[in-house]
């Protein structure tokens, strides 16, 4: 277990994310490849936190960021479904390729 | 060794679960395979000694976006065209794009990085607390403010609020507001 | 210095009194005039210089209190300027010079207002005149109340402009308005040189481009005239384009004082003055503002003492103008014409005195000229009231026992100006010549004598000029009309008591100032001594001594005789026929100093001539050759505009045109790219990622 192949799994992890995200056509699952891609950056987080410092003794920056990346996933995820659910609402629809008012 | 081969097969969980998300059919298994995933790196944190963060992984995430999730793929589709509820387009240019991404990173983690050593398990949870009640107290204030923000733009977003035409006609538009 | 003065409160009042009588006259003057009537007007006026002239007897009395060498009283109202180490204030300082100057324009100018009370009451604006009365005063007064130059030129401005609204105060007549120009043009000039000499003299005292390393301190900056007495000693030895600084100086503040004062070659304006009301000919052009020069220059004694050259272009200018005025008198026809070259020839005796160093002298012809010749305007107004306007003494003749005051005031004031003794002249006039005769000059050895020998002359000729205009006007037949001969009568008793006073000064007036000769205290000398100690150090007596002062005083007193006895073997008894022979075989000369020797005619020819001559050239260049090239500009302009146009509406439109054309096509092909799809935004976005990623890679490879 080195930092180096806890960074290949988060690479890994961010790069399905990035196919998720670019694929789907359903908003919710947009929506979960976002989180795989914050979980990944989350993992990046923790491994030079965990690896930098001493035992017991982390440096806690990157901690924090982790713990505010939870929070700030938490509360995206919140706004983005309640959005998608009024979307749904009124157009009946999640399809993000059907949504296109924004064209031209 | 032990902790080495445990990481591997955690790692390869978690790696397994995001592939089925990302390329599932099926938005139910989608769903359910990105819990997946979300365990397995609630169990790298505790692996590389962010016990905390393991918690807070599963409580939030497990706990709380994976069912706004489900409710979400629950409310916006009808059970019975779920199987086709999770298309793919343009999987081949996605797939170069993705690919090309993740050869560069490894690249990148393989060549530019020295490596570190292994840590220790002892757990840092008072640490970060004091941190974030000290030196990250702003950042921290921040985050409760902009969680109260988001809680209140949710429930306003997702009310549910009768057509304002059906309202204005029967009234005669005087009450609008 | 400090401790050689006192400070006093009470001065400002002297000018401020006329201020607020002429802002009362001036502003509902015309209302009293309407509503209550014309004596209020007068009466205010009055009772403003009369004021004035109380409390500077008070500050004279204060002065004749305090030891001579603390005789000097400052009343500091307010900083004027104040530009780094430069200072100058609104002060006023009364020492024994300026305490005789604020008496005689108090007084006689009081005087004046007394007898103006009767003068003016026939006119339409009372209030207007007595207003420019009072600010007259006022000026005059700041003027010589001014404890520095920069003040002291306000007020030298302030009479100017009087000057000027009381020549043209009946504007109506067109001749006296132009006569009001002409002494405002003509002082303006002057003016110039006076400004150029203050502008001289800071330069000069705050180091100039001498190369000397002269620096100035912060108290040399500083005009005040206690103050520059020590700080003008600075200037000695410096250089303008190898003249002398202070002679520089000195002759630019002289030309000013020739503007001011009417002496050659800027006299002109004071003749044509008399076109105003003859109390202001009095107050104005005889007895007080003219002599401002004078005062000026006694003023600045201890600079005009540094350049001999300066003081001997005084002296020569002051003796030359007192003759060449006495001689255009001969034959003047007009009585204030008369007056007029006389006053023009007795500021030239005031100057001859300033100008050979006795300043003491001059001032004193200065004070005793100003009662007698205003005696003698004050009384050729009477004349001129009693013969119902008329001017021209050819037309009067037999006046004596019809208004008696008027005629023995006048042959008072007569037997005064022509310097027999005891009358003031004498004594002032002839301390004049004894010092321009006795004073040595380092520059030209033989300038006393010169000047000394036209003072003589002109001092002859005042004695005939003087005496010719008494017989012609007095005595003999009456030559006016019926008419005007019914009408004759003497003045109200606010003229004859003007009169009265006036012609007593001017009998008594000489005797504070006897000469040593007689073992008398010369009163007048002590006086102005603390003023004057400087400068009178540094001039010397050529040692003529006392037998030839006794010689030369009797020689005057000869001369005045003998101007009395050529004036009655011609003109004896009013007759005119004598003189009318003489001037047959004398034609040539008669026209020359009848017509004041064409010097109008000249500065007309040459001054004012060319000018025009040259706004018509270039009237006429500005007519043909300018507006040819400004059309022809005009129409090169419409022509390269109309060009110009074209190539705007064609070339530059037109690109315009393409680049907006090509630009709407390429927005209707590159509007295609907004699909409005998430997936082909994020396609691009993470395209560019990549792409910076694998640059950035590159490049850092290559380096």
């Amino acid at each position: 277990m080195t930092v180096q192949s806890v960074l290949s799994v988060a690479a890994i992890l961010f790069s399905l994310g990035l196919y998720c995200v670019l694929t789907r056509k359903n908003a919710v699952s947009v929506l979960m490849g976002v989180e795989l891609i914050l979980n990944a950056a989350n993992l990046n987080f923790v491994a030079f936190s965990s690896f930098t410092g001493t035992i017991g003794a982390p440096e806690v920056a990157g901690r924090v960021f982790a713990v505010m990346i939870i929070v700030l996933a938490a509360a995206e995820a919140a706004v983005a479904l309640a959005i998608i659910l009024a979307i749904f609402r009124r157009m009946g629809t999640v399809e993000v390729d059907n949504l296109n008012e924004l064209r031209e | 060794m032990v902790n080495t081969l445990v990481f591997y097969c955690v790692a390869a969980f978690t790696v397994a679960a995001a592939g089925v998300t990302a390329f599932s059919h099926n938005i139910i298994r989608s769903a359910f395979a990105l819990l997946g995933a979300l365990i397995g790196v609630a169990g790298l944190f505790g692996m590389m000694g962010a016990d905390f963060l393991a918690v807070v992984q599963m409580m939030v995430y497990v706990g709380g976006v994976m069912v706004l999730v489900l409710f979400a793929v629950m409310l916006t589709h009808r059970i019975r065209d779920i199987t086709i509820s999770n298309q793919s387009m343009n999987p081949g240019t996605a797939a170069v794009i993705a690919g090309s991404m993740l050869g560069l990173l490894l690249f990148g983690i393989w060549r530019g990085i020295p490596g570190g050593t292994q840590p220790g398990y002892e757990s840092a949870a008072s640490l970060i607390g004091e941190n974030l009640l000290s030196a990250y107290l702003p950042v921290f204030l921040l985050a409760a403010i902009l969680l109260f923000a988001v809680m209140v733009a949710a429930v306003v977003i997702a009310r549910h609020r009768p057509h304002p035409k059906g309202v204005g006609s029967n009234q005669g538009g005087e009450e609008q507001a | 210095m400090e401790g050689t003065h006192l400070n006093v409160g009470f001065l400002w009042l002297i000018p401020f009194f006329p201020l607020i009588g002429a802002l009362v006259n001036g502003t509902v003057g015309w209302l009293l005039q309407e509503r209550v009537g014309k004596w209020l007007n007068g009466v205010i006026a009055n009772v403003a210089v009369w004021a004035s002239f109380v409390t500077a007897a008070a500050g004279f009395l204060m002065l004749v209190g305090q030891e001579p060498e603390r005789r000097m009283l400052i009343d500091h109202v307010y900083s004027w300027i104040s530009v780094g180490g430069f200072e100058v204030a609104v002060s006023f300082t009364m020492d024994p010079l300026s305490a005789v100057m604020t008496l005689v324009v108090t007084g006689v100018g009081g005087l004046i207002h007394i007898y103006s009370v009767g003068y003016i009451a026939h006119d339409r604006s009372v209030w207007r005149y007595f207003s420019y009365l009072n600010l007259f005063s006022f000026a005059m007064l700041v003027l010589v109340l001014s404890s520095n130059l920069l003040l002291m030129f306000v007020g030298w401005e302030g009479v100017g402009l009087c000057s000027y609204l009381l020549i043209g105060f009946w504007f109506g007549d067109v001749e006296k308005a132009k006569a009001g120009m002409k002494a405002f043009v003509v002082n303006r000039i002057g003016d110039f040189g006076f400004l150029a000499g203050i502008m001289f003299l800071l330069w000069g005292m705050a180091g100039g481009w001498f190369s000397s390393g002269y620096q100035a301190s912060e108290s040399v900056l500083s005009f005040d005239f206690t103050t520059m007495a020590h700080t003008v000693q600075g200037l000695a030895g410096k250089q303008v384009l190898g003249i002398s600084l202070a002679t520089v100086i000195c002759v630019s503040l002289f030309v000013g004082a020739t503007g001011k004062s009417a002496q050659i070659p800027l006299y002109v304006w004071l003749p044509d003055a008399m076109a105003g009301p003859t109390p202001v000919s009095a107050l104005i052009h005889a007895a007080t503002m003219v002599t401002a020069g004078v005062y000026m220059i006694a003023r600045l004694n201890y600079l005009y003492i540094m350049s001999p050259v300066a003081m001997s272009i005084v002296a020569g200018t002051g003796a030359l103008t007192a003759l060449f005025a006495a001689t255009i008198g001969f034959t003047q026809r007009d009585i204030k014409k008369v007056l007029a070259y006389s006053t023009v020839s007795q500021l030239g005796f005031m100057f001859i005195g300033v100008g050979v160093g006795a300043f003491t002298a001059g001032i004193f012809h200065l004070m005793t000229h100003a009662f007698f010749k205003a005696c003698l305007f004050l009384g050729s107004g009477s004349v001129i009231h009693a013969m119902s306007g008329e001017q021209d003494i050819f037309k009067m003749g037999g006046l004596r026992k019809k208004i008696p005051i008027t005629f023995w005031t006048f042959l008072v004031a007569t037997l005064a100006i022509a310097g027999f003794p005891p009358f003031a002249a004498f004594f002032s006039k002839d301390e004049i010549l004894w010092k321009a005769f006795d004073t040595a000059n380092p520059v030209i050895p033989w300038w006393p004598f010169a000047v000394w020998t036209l003072g003589a002359i002109a001092a002859l000729g005042t004695a005939f000029y003087m005496f010719r205009l008494v017989y012609i006007t007095f005595f003999g037949e009456c030559r006016a009309d019926e008419e005007t001969r019914h009408h004759i009568h003497e003045s109200p008793r606010t003229m004859t008591f003007a009169l009265i006073v006036l012609a007593l000064l001017s009998t008594v007036g000489g005797w504070i100032g006897i000469p040593h000769l007689f073992h008398l205290p010369n009163l007048f000398e002590h006086w102005l001594e603390p003023v004057f100690e400087h400068s009178a150090a540094q001039l010397q007596s050529r040692g003529a001594g006392a037998a030839t002062e006794w010689g030369l005083m009797a020689f005057s007193v000869l001369l005045a005789f003998a101007g009395w006895l050529a004036a009655k073997q011609i003109y004896g008894g009013g007759r005119l026929d004598k003189a009318q022979a003489i001037v047959a075989r004398i034609q040539g000369l008669y026209r020359w100093s009848y017509h004041k020797y064409f010097v109008d005619e000249f500065y007309h020819a040459v001054v004012v001539e060319p000018f025009l001559a040259l706004t018509r050239a270039l009237f006429w260049i500005d007519q043909h050759i300018v507006d040819r090239l400004v059309n022809l500009a005009g129409w090169v302009t419409t022509a390269f505009s109309n060009f110009d146009g074209a190539i705007d509406k064609y070339v530059v439109d037109g690109a315009v045109n393409i680049v907006g054309d090509t630009l709407i096509g390429a927005g209707r092909y590159l509007k295609k790219i907004q699909t409005g799809r998430l997936q082909d935004y994020l396609y691009v976005m993470v395209a560019g990622v990549l792409l910076v990623i694998l640059l950035s890679r590159l490049l850092a490879g290559s380096a």
